[in-house]
């Protein structure tokens, strides 16, 4: 896992995670009447809020949308994507988180015969031009099944799983850059009313590889010409 | 040739001990709505569950791992040989076109599936079985993280039909299988997964029936850089199937529940006469008394007698799906070699072998010593061609 620290707009330090097994929808439930929607590091135990949190796609995670008329809802063939795998060695492979959806904060002795819960995309706050993001899982021979699809919200937008469960899918954006994306955790426990918990994820896709190679000489150059400019002053 | 051996129990040595505690066996099924539930008999209770793992612990006091089934909806643990992974007939699965899936079996045919995904599992009524290593401390072993360990399938038995079927666990990149686990030698078997956490992966069986799968888990430790590596541990998948058989057993059919190929051929390691825990049970011994021959055991495998009253009963731990041994328990008033007169006259069975759960062909069984006066010894001696 790792994990770190960066300024961002110069107001309040976010954290970012890029690496190890990550519930990014950890769906916790404080009796009676608080369901909690955060972000869960499995390996540390820590619970994240997602307004202080950028969950980032490494480079590793970019790839060309897989073939085959099933993964059509993903583009047209050839369409860049930046994944999560479902697979926890294939997300270790390609050094990016191994995104997972757990409801086992939730203890079934205070849920009771509740309802299963329900995480829904609300919104897409912001995107990149051309950045989409859909969510799905695969069966024992790769098929696809849609979960969500920020392009047909009308029907791929919810999942719904049972409490105290753990459940991995594939998550893939098309685009570089920076996502905001609201999602609303819903459910009701047994003998008690709706409980809902929203929160905004922010989702940073990383340059490809190539591009990636480039930017960082960029900066390299850029931070050479500081240096230069610091010894002419001093 | 004829070899017999003798393991003496005497009345004076033994302080009184109850029968070892017994359970029944779990037949784990998932807990989705519509699963059909199947109706077990004596000795079997069905558990239900949203979430399985098989779960790897190790114990770095005598550096011994073990195995078990984790009901991950509320942590209880089954011990590896006291449940059962039970497929349903909805996770038979048609083995689909494309020649990377012939390892399930011909095109068209039928495998039984475990998903590795929540969704896919439940649209199966399939157990969701994962793997974990819940019972290994963070740092013991190297590794990122907190470090790994391995996990590869030493042997597979088809209880119900030998020879038939085997075991895959695989992940899918690129729309093709890759193989953590295989009981095939022609594909990858090597399943690394981190201390303290979990993962999935699809597992397959290619034939219905009760199997035994033997694993064997390993890891680099941090402080000396040593391998240990565990004996092979059984796990029973029950494929529409969920008693576990006692098939007849021999000797050399036990073999290789117990020793690696290489651990075969060497008669020093793995012959009748070996002793190669030094347990002072050989390994005959400890096939006909249901041991480990890697693990010492003996307290395990010695017979007991028992003193209550005018009753003297001695209990035996012993095969009962032998083919190639015969038991005979004798006794005598006297153990000095002069005056001893062991016979089986003065020995009468009471009741009926008590299965050991968990353990097929394996029982407990007990006899009466009669007529020995105020103090009296019991033996037992086997004979195998």
């Amino acid at each position: 896992m790792m994990t770190g620290l960066g300024l961002v707009s110069g107001a309040w330090a976010q954290t970012t995670v890029s690496s190890g097994h990550v519930d990014i929808f950890g769906v916790g439930y404080i009796a009676p009447n608080t369901l909690e929607l955060l972000i869960h590091e499995e390996d540390t135990m820590l619970e994240l809020e997602p307004a202080d949190t950028v969950l980032q796609v490494n480079p590793g995670g970019f790839v060309l949308r897989p073939a085959g008329a099933a993964f059509d809802f993903l583009g047209a063939s050839g369409t860049s994507l930046w994944i999560l795998p479902q697979s926890e060695i294939e997300s270790a492979n390609r050094g990016v988180i191994f995104a997972g959806v757990g409801t086992e904060e939730i203890d079934p002795i205070d849920w009771g015969a509740g309802t299963p819960i329900t995480i829904t995309l609300l919104s897409v706050v912001s995107a990149p031009v051309g950045g989409n993001f859909f969510l799905w899982s695969e069966d024992e021979f790769g098929n696809p099944t849609q979960v969500m699809n920020s392009t047909n919200l009308a029907t791929y937008d919810s999942l719904t799983q049972g409490i105290g469960l753990h459940e991995h899918y594939n998550w893939g954006f098309t685009a570089e850059g920076i996502y905001e994306i609201e999602f609303q955790a819903t459910g009701t426990p047994e003998n008690g009313s709706p409980l809902s918990a929203t929160q905004t994820y922010t989702f940073s896709t990383v340059p490809e590889p190539s591009t990636y190679a480039l930017l960082g000489l960029t900066a390299g150059a850029l931070a050479l010409m500081r240096w230069r400019r610091r010894s002419r002053q001093s | 040739m004829k070899r017999v051996l003798t393991i003496l129990a005497a009345a004076s040595l033994l302080a009184p001990a109850g029968l070892r505690a017994q359970t029944n066996t779990a037949v784990l099924v998932s807990s989705t709505a519509g699963t059909p539930i199947p109706a077990v008999g004596p000795g079997y209770v069905v558990v239900t569950s949203g979430h399985v793992d098989i779960n790897v612990s190790y114990n770095p006091t005598n550096q011994a791992f073990s195995l078990g089934f984790r009901n991950d909806d509320n942590g209880f643990q089954f011990a590896g040989t006291n449940a059962v992974a039970y497929a349903v007939t909805n996770q038979r699965t048609t083995v689909p076109v494309g020649s990377q899936w012939s390892f399930l079996g011909p095109e068209g045919g039928t495998f039984w599936s475990f998903p590795n995904g929540l969704t896919s599992a439940q649209n199966k009524k399939s157990l969701y079985l994962g793997w974990s290593g819940y019972g290994i401390s963070n740092g013991i072993f190297t590794g990122t993280g907190g470090g790994r360990f391995n996990l590869r399938v030493h042997s597979i038995e088809n209880l119900t039909t030998p020879g038939s079927g085997d075991f895959y666990g695989y992940e899918v990149s690129g729309g093709s299988p890759v193989f953590r686990l295989s009981s095939s030698n022609a594909y990858a078997n090597d399943f690394s997964l981190p201390a303290g956490g979990h993962s999935h992966v699809s597992l397959a069986f290619t034939a219905p029936g009760m199997f035994r799968v033997w694993l064997v888990a390993s890891g680099t430790l941090v402080a000396t850089g040593e391998t240990i590596e565990s004996e092979p541990l059984p796990l029973y998948f029950g494929i529409e199937q969920w008693e576990i058989p006692a098939g007849p057993s021999t000797y050399a059919a036990w073999q290789p529940t117990k020793f690696s190929a290489g651990q075969i051929a060497d008669p020093l390691v793995s012959g009748k006469a070996a002793d190669p825990d030094a347990d002072s049970f050989d390994n005959l011994e400890e096939y006909a008394f249901g041991g480990n021959p890697l693990v010492p055991d003996a307290l395990l495998l010695q017979p007991r007698l028992q003193v209550s009253g005018s009753n003297r009963t001695f209990t035996l731990r012993g095969r009962t799906n032998a083919t190639d041994l015969t038991f005979s328990v004798e006794a005598t008033a006297s153990l000095p070699p002069a005056t001893a007169n062991w016979a089986t006259n003065a020995v009468t069975p009471a009741g009926t072998p008590r299965p050991i759960v968990g353990q097929p062909g394996l029982a407990e069984m007990d006899y009466q010593l009669t007529g020995l006066g105020l103090q009296g010894f019991g033996r037992v001696k086997v004979t195998t061609p």
